[in-house]
Parts: structure tokens; sequence; C-alpha cells
């Protein structure tokens, strides 16, 4: 047909393109320009991961176009057939790589299991889910144990229409190179290995990989006793259960059940190895990947001699909740630890299987948080949940560093990315720990909110630690500059990922009922939003007088029903001035740990203390257990991920009787303003997590209070304003939260009570010279012969003197 | 003598209001506000109408969010 050969030369002329690259670069390598350094060269993506599915589409997908129906893209799919008995099965599988899932129909269960492991979640609300199968997801797949033939074959099965071309294409090319060669640590000698001899000689074909071979014996070795290592598994550990469970509920007959099974049985016997000199193993992986076989990351740490084993485990007191098992059960599949990332939502128990992880692996440990706070808040945990002794934790952060016997580093260490990867001149210690942490070989690295932090940081860290196992914790996958792709790649695949509805549906998470509250402008501020800058303009809108009034009436609600209410704002101004005129306590960057600290313990124990303000540094990981209601006056431009974590906060389940929703969360917008704009967007994220938003147009009961409430008055309203307009720059701005101090080690001394007003160093006075790292510095005393005296020259610059030796 | 005006009653919420008065502001020479009624209400004449809806218009579109299907 010509629409297939017409696909078929595009394709070529892709493949043509990505050979020209590999070629390319290494070219450059064997000049011998490569860098060491693995942060300064980028971690390259496979070709396959790029792929493309408008080029290879079939000629039949109409695209319809906007007039008709005033949406834009919609693709007319109409012509595929549906099977005979289409009602039974529960998915819609699109030509462009979309998945729609009925949750209503009777094979719903089976078919979510499998699609969480084969494609990423897109939507799930209640009734109808949306999935994207992706060379990533299907990366994923591949690596916990989905053969080629099993994900089309249970698509097949479960699709209400005959498989697209397009999605067998895809499957079948991405599935085709992943997970046939993995590289393992075996009692301390790195192994690609793989099945086939095929992969194995595709692979030494290519010279980079062959130079990094160790010279023991020509060629391939077979590694007989590793295939012993493996047992019955065989290379990956094949997900049998689930699809058998698929199997059986689709009431197929024998025949099918040995489809599946055959492939595990064949595979076991032959395992075939090569040994890679240990310096060399960043330079394959790269290579593998550049070469499209991305090798799988496994670790083998029951058999790892080489590093001693920690003295740690859980307590017996620990309680693992099922999803939480469920996700480890991913990681550890075969005995082996996987490296990838997992999603949970936030206060779902992230913490606890990372520290179980720990745990498991019984290596040296490193975990990176985001701020100082959260280290705090991981050493906590760890304590808490595992035996671990509190003398081989060690924390390392700007104010903290503790030397102990064996050096800095304790078996766990804790502390932030800035801390790893901060690039510019460090103080002594600083650099001491650094180098230590360099030369360690880590088990387990631990990189805690991995949605946070830049794509180059992480190339920096991972360039700069050494790490057999990676595990990346996160509770949103979404990114605004959509950098997530290549966290795939960098850690590894997401291993899990959780269901928000279904957790809150089981009582871990907190039932939330989201609201967004409209407050009208006045007439006042309404005019002067309309001829104001971009900045004053959110100055306005979020000191609205009648946002104010919302917020004071919704507080006092709230506080009548006893609940604990945490009032969230961005903008610093906005934040004191509502806490000052509401008389509550706030918190932001400069308010001291002690006052923080003194702050929450009121907050959590004191029932006369039911509301405090926060400002953006609330949003890092701070543990409030006892809030279950947000308000959220002013927040970052249309950030989904902010409004996420936000939620996170409150998304602890409290028992409370009689009552359906037992967490609250509004935020509160003003209307005919920007601010409208930006609070859909990032509503977006969490209505497609499930949730729905209500929105309130008019508060009941507000009307009569009225006049109790702040800014009711003209007067007053006109003073705001005129407070407003007269706020300077600086203070309009948005609170910028330093997370650590990377740019020197300042330690701030902890005022007793009132806020932390300046920053107190206790170093010397060399290093506030400047002249601290200097040990030895030579002055040329010959060049500064040749500089001629004052008076002798020609021309004087300096004003001062320029008249009065200027020479005549 | 009785001064006959025809014109068009605008109803109103109040941040609009101020909306429609800066229009006004801004179309300086040719003024279409002939009234100011109350916070509420204002009395515009019969030609500006168009303009004023299709201002509104921006002012949604600029305001609201429409995600991307």
């Amino acid at each position: 047909m010509n629409g297939e050969t017409q696909c078929h030369k595009v394709r070529k002329r892709v493949r043509k393109t990505a050979f020209k690259d590999v070629e390319t670069k290494s070219q450059r390598v064997e000049d011998g320009q490569e860098n060491d350094e693995a942060d300064t060269v980028s971690m390259p993506l496979p070709k396959q991961a790029l792929y493309n599915f408008t080029e290879g589409g079939e000629q039949n997908n109409k695209v319809i176009s906007k007039e008709h129906t005033g949406i834009p893209n919609l693709e007319d799919f109409a012509y595929l057939k549906l099977k005979v008995d289409h009602e039974r099965r529960p998915l819609w599988v699109c030509p462009s790589g979309k998945i729609f899932l009925e949750t209503f129909s009777p094979l719903y269960k089976q078919a979510y299991d499998f699609l969480v492991a084969v494609s990423e979640p897109a939507s799930r609300p209640e009734f109808i889910h949306e999935y994207t199968i992706t060379p990533y997801s299907l990366y994923a797949a591949v690596s916990v144990g989905l053969e080629t033939e099993t994900i089309i074959r249970v698509l097949e099965r479960l699709c209400k229409t005959n498989l697209p071309k397009e999605i067998v294409e895809l499957i079948t090319s991405s599935t085709k190179t992943y997970g046939k060669a993995k590289l393992v640590l075996h009692r301390n000698i790195y192994y690609i290995q793989s099945h086939s001899s095929a992969v194995l000689d595709t692979l030494l074909r290519d010279p980079l990989v062959a130079e990094c071979c160790a010279r023991t014996n020509a060629g391939l070795l077979e590694q007989k006793n590793l295939a012993l290592m493996e047992g019955k598994n065989g290379l990956v550990q094949r997900d049998d259960d689930m699809v058998h469970n698929i199997a059986r509920a689709l009431e197929e007959d024998e025949l099918d059940y040995s489809c599946f099974e055959q492939k595990g049985s064949k595979a076991s016997s032959e395992v075939l190895g090569i040994e890679i000199i240990a310096e060399r193993v960043e330079h394959v992986k790269r290579r593998c990947i550049e070469l499209d076989y991305p090798l799988l990351e496994e670790y083998d740490f029951r058999n790892d001699i080489r590093n001693p084993n920690i003295e740690m485990d859980l307590k017996a007191t620990t309680q693992v909740r099922p999803y939480q098992e469920k996700s480890l059960s991913k990681m550890f599949g075969n005995g082996l630890a996987r490296s990838g990332v997992i999603v949970l939502p936030c206060g779902a128990g992230k913490t606890l299987v990372g520290v179980v992880a720990a745990c498991t692996i019984k290596k040296p440990t490193l975990v990176l948080c985001t701020s100082a706070v959260s280290v705090e808040q991981w050493r906590h945990q760890f304590l808490l949940w595992s035996t671990i002794d509190e003398k081989n934790i060690s924390r390392f952060t700007a104010d903290i560093k503790v030397k102990k016997d064996s050096g800095w580093l304790g078996s766990v260490t804790i502390t932030t990315y800035t801390m790893v990867a901060f690039g510019g001149k460090r103080a002594r210690e600083s650099q001491e720990i650094l180098e230590e942490m360099r030369s360690r070989e880590w088990g387990l690295i631990l990189l805690d909110e991995v949605h946070v932090v830049p794509a180059n940081m992480f190339r920096k860290v991972l360039g700069v630690i050494k790490a057999h196992c990676k595990l990346g914790l996160t509770a949103t996958l979404v990114r605004e500059d959509e950098r997530i792709e290549d966290i795939n790649f960098l850690i590894g695949p997401k291993l899990y990922e959780a269901n928000w509805l279904d957790l809150q549906q089981s009582g871990y998470l907190a039932t939330v009922q989201c609201a967004e509250v409209w407050c009208p402008m006045t007439a006042e501020f309404y005019r002067e939003y309309l001829v104001q800058n971009a900045a004053k303009r959110k100055l306005l809108y979020t000191m609205n007088p009648n946002k104010f009034q919302t917020t004071e009436f919704l507080i006092r609600f709230h506080e009548n029903r006893g609940d604990k209410i945490i009032v969230f704002s961005d903008n610093i101004f906005a934040l004191r001035t509502y806490a000052r005129r509401l008389s509550r306590p706030f918190i932001y960057g400069p308010t001291s740990q002690a006052e923080r600290m003194r702050i929450f313990y009121q907050f959590q124990n004191n029932p006369a203390l039911g509301t405090i303000f926060i400002s953006k540094v609330g949003d890092t990981s701070i543990d409030l257990p006892e809030a279950n209601v947000i308000i959220q006056i002013s927040s970052h431009y249309g950030s989904r991920r902010q409004e996420a974590q936000r939620l996170g906060r409150i998304l602890r389940p409290k028992p409370r009787s009689g009552q359906h929703f037992n967490a609250y969360f509004y935020s509160l917008v003003s209307t005919d303003t920007q601010e409208m704009y930006y609070s859909s967007k990032r509503q977006q994220f969490l209505v497609e997590q499930g949730y729905s938003f209500q929105v309130i147009t008019h508060l009941e009961g507000m009307q009569e209070e009225r006049q109790n409430l702040a800014y009711y008055r003209k007067e007053e309203q006109l003073s705001l304003l005129a407070a407003v307009l007269a706020a300077d720059e600086k203070e309009m701005e948005e609170e910028f939260v330093e997370d650590s101090d990377a740019s020197g080690d300042v330690s701030r001394i902890l005022s007793k009570d009132g806020w932390q007003l300046m920053k107190r160093t206790n170093r010397s006075l060399r290093k506030l010279s400047g002249a601290d790292g200097l040990v030895y510095q030579e002055y040329d005393t010959a060049k500064a012969k040749n500089v001629s005296s004052i008076f002798e020259r020609k021309v004087i610059h300096h004003p001062l003197f320029r008249k009065r030796l200027a020479k005549k | 003598m009785v001064n006959l005006l025809r014109g068009v009653l605008i109803t109103c919420d109040i941040p609009m209001k101020q909306f429609i008065l800066k229009l006004d502001e801004d179309q300086a020479p040719n003024r279409f506000v002939i009234a100011n009624l109350d916070e509420t209400h204002l009395f515009i004449q019969s030609w500006a109408l168009k303009l004023v809806q299709d201002k509104l218009e921006e002012l949604y579109e600029e305001n609201y969010y429409q995600p991307e299907y």
C-alpha cells in the first residue's frame, strides 16, 4: 500500500541521522578529548526515546480541522473496527498512544495493574482513566520483566478494537533493545549480561565498548556460575502473577497460558556476560545508551563483599503499608536492587519507603534533600523507624559539620543537593567532606523530591557521587520545564506510581475537599489594578480587601470547629499585612529556627492557637501533621507542583467522626484578574489526579458578618490601598528561599526570642577578609620594583592627586 | 425644553464598572459614558456597546485558562 511504503521511507531517514550523530561523537572520543568529569559531559538519551508518532502514521488518520468542532487536534479513529465482544473489554487504544480505561468494567483491577506498569497515567478521575504509552514507560515495563509479546498480547486481549499497527510498532521497536543487557556488580566485578549472544556481539563490535572490557579472556566469557546465582528467574524477574491474573480474568483457555510461560524457563539456563574494567563503567553505560541498548542496572547487594554491611534493620514496631510494600517489591524484584523513581503522594510515607530500602540494602547510604529542614526530618525518621545507632548518622549542611574519628561521614549521611552540587569555592571543611564523599563507594543514594531539582544539578551530583543503586522519591513527577524525561535515564525508570484516589479510599490519605473561593475586587483596587505594572498588579490582587474578609471569615469558621489552619502566602508583604491585621503568628525566611520551632509547638499543642501564616518556606517538607485546613491567599505563577505539594501538607488522615471530608483546601482568587488564569492552570494537575475543585462564589453567612471583618470600612480600604501602592520593589518580591548557604559557611547564632535580624559569623577575620582557604601565597617582588613612585609618573589618574601632583 | 439622549444602560458588578470607566478614559476624545449612576450602573452611548463587548472578550481571554486538548 502506498501509505505503508511512505512511512517506511520516513523512518529510514530518521535512522540515518541517528547513526551520524553517533559517529561524530565517537570521533571526538577517540581524539582523546573525553573528559573524565562526568558532570561536564551530559548523559545522552537513547534515540528510540525520541520516537515521534506523527512520522510513522497511517494515512487513514484524519485530523479533523478546528472549524468543525472548535476543538483543536481532534483525531478521528472511527475507522478502527470494534470486536464482537467489545463490551467485555475495558480499553480503548488509540494509534496516537493514548489509552482510555473504563473503571466500571469488570476487568478494571487487572487492567489497571497492567497499565500502570506499561504506560504513564495522564489523568485518573473517577470513571475513565487516561494513559499514554511512551518509550519511557515501555522501558520501565521491560525493566520489571514484561516482554514484548506479553505486552502486545495482553493489550490485544483487553482492547475493544484490534490493536492499531502503530502501537504494535512502537512496542516492538522500543522493547527490542531495552532490557536486553544488564549491568551487574557481582563479587566486585562489573559484568554486562545478556541472554542472547547476538546482543553481546553487537556491543562488543563497537570499539569503545570493546576497549572497556577486561582482557582476561579474549572474546566472550560464559558465566555459568552467574546463571546459578540468578536461580530460576532468568535475566529479569517476570511479573508472572500479574500476567496470570489477567489471563484468568479473561477466561482464556489453557493454550494461552502456556504462551506466557515458556519464555521464562528457557531463558534461565544461559546468561552470558562480559567483564568490564571497574573504572570504565560510566563510559560503557553511556556508550550503550548511544547504541540504543540502555543497560538495566541492578545491584547485587547481598553478595557485595567489598562494601561492609551496616548494622541497620527496621524496628519491629514499624508498619509498612500495602502500597509501600508494593513499591518496594518493584524495586527489589528478584533479590537485586533496581534503580528508579517511586512516586507516592505527599504524606503517604515516602520517607519510610526510603528508610526501608536503606535497611534492606544495608550498605553506606547517602540521602539528598532539598533543605536543612528536610535533613533534620530524614534523620528523625531514620532514628524512628530503624535500629541504626545515632552516631552512625551524619548530617552535612551549611550549619552542621560534625567530625568523627573515622572521618566525616557515617554509614548514613544526609545532606542537601546544593552542598554537593555547588561548583564554586568552598570552605576547607566542606572540601574535605566532599572529597570523602567522592572517594567512597555508596551502596544506595536516596534522592528526595526528585522533581524539584533541575536536571543539570542531577548530572553534577551523579557525576560526583558513585552509587550502586539510586532511588528517587517524589510526589509529583510533573515539572514545568518538562525535563522529567531526563530523569528516567539519569536515575532510572519509574518503578511505581500510586493512585491518590485509591489511597484516599483506603484511608491512608485524608479525603480533601478542594475549593476555589472567588473574591471580587473592590472598585478602587480594581481601578489601580488596571493601570499598574505587572508586579504591582500581583500585589493588588493579593491585597484585595474582600479577600481579607473572606480569609478572616474562613478562619473564624474553622477555628470554631476546632480545626487547625495553615494560611499560605508566597508574597511577604501580603503575609505580614494579613498576619498582623488578623493577629496571628507568621513564619517566613528570616524567622529564626527557634522561633519557628516555638510556633510549631504552640500550633500543635495549644488549642488557643488555631492558625498560622507561612510563606514559601512551608513548601519544603516540613512536617505539620496536625493541620487539616489550608487557605492559599497568594501563590507562585502557575506552578502545578507547588499546589500539589501544598495539598501534601494536609494529606494526613485525621480521624474525625461523622464527616466525609476531613481536610479542606481553599484557594482564594480575586475575580477578573490574572490570578484566575494561574489558579486554573495549577488546578489542572490536581484535577487529573482525581480531585474535583468546587468553585465557591458566595460564602454563606458572610454577608451578615461583614461589618465585623477586617477592612470593612472604606477608609481602611483606602489606607490599605495607599500602603500597597507605596510598597517599594523589594517588599513586593516573592521570597527567595535559600535552602542552604552554599555561598559560604555563615553559621547563624539563633537569638533567643524575636527574629533573626542579622547574621553573625563566628569565623576569623581571615574569612571576612577573604583570605580563608589561602595557605600560602607568593608575591612577585621583582615586578613591584618596576612600579614608579607616584611623583614620577607622567599621568596621574587619581583625582585627589591630579591637581596637586601633576607635572606642569 | 426637554433634551433627549438615547443610550444604553449597563448593569454590571463593581470591578467591571471600573473597567468600563477606564476604557472610557482611554478613549479620550471619544468618551462614551454619559452618566455614572451608582456603583453598579452606567449609562453609555449606543455606539460604544460593541467596543465594550469586544474589550470584555479580550479581558476574559487574558484571565481564563483553557487547558489544551
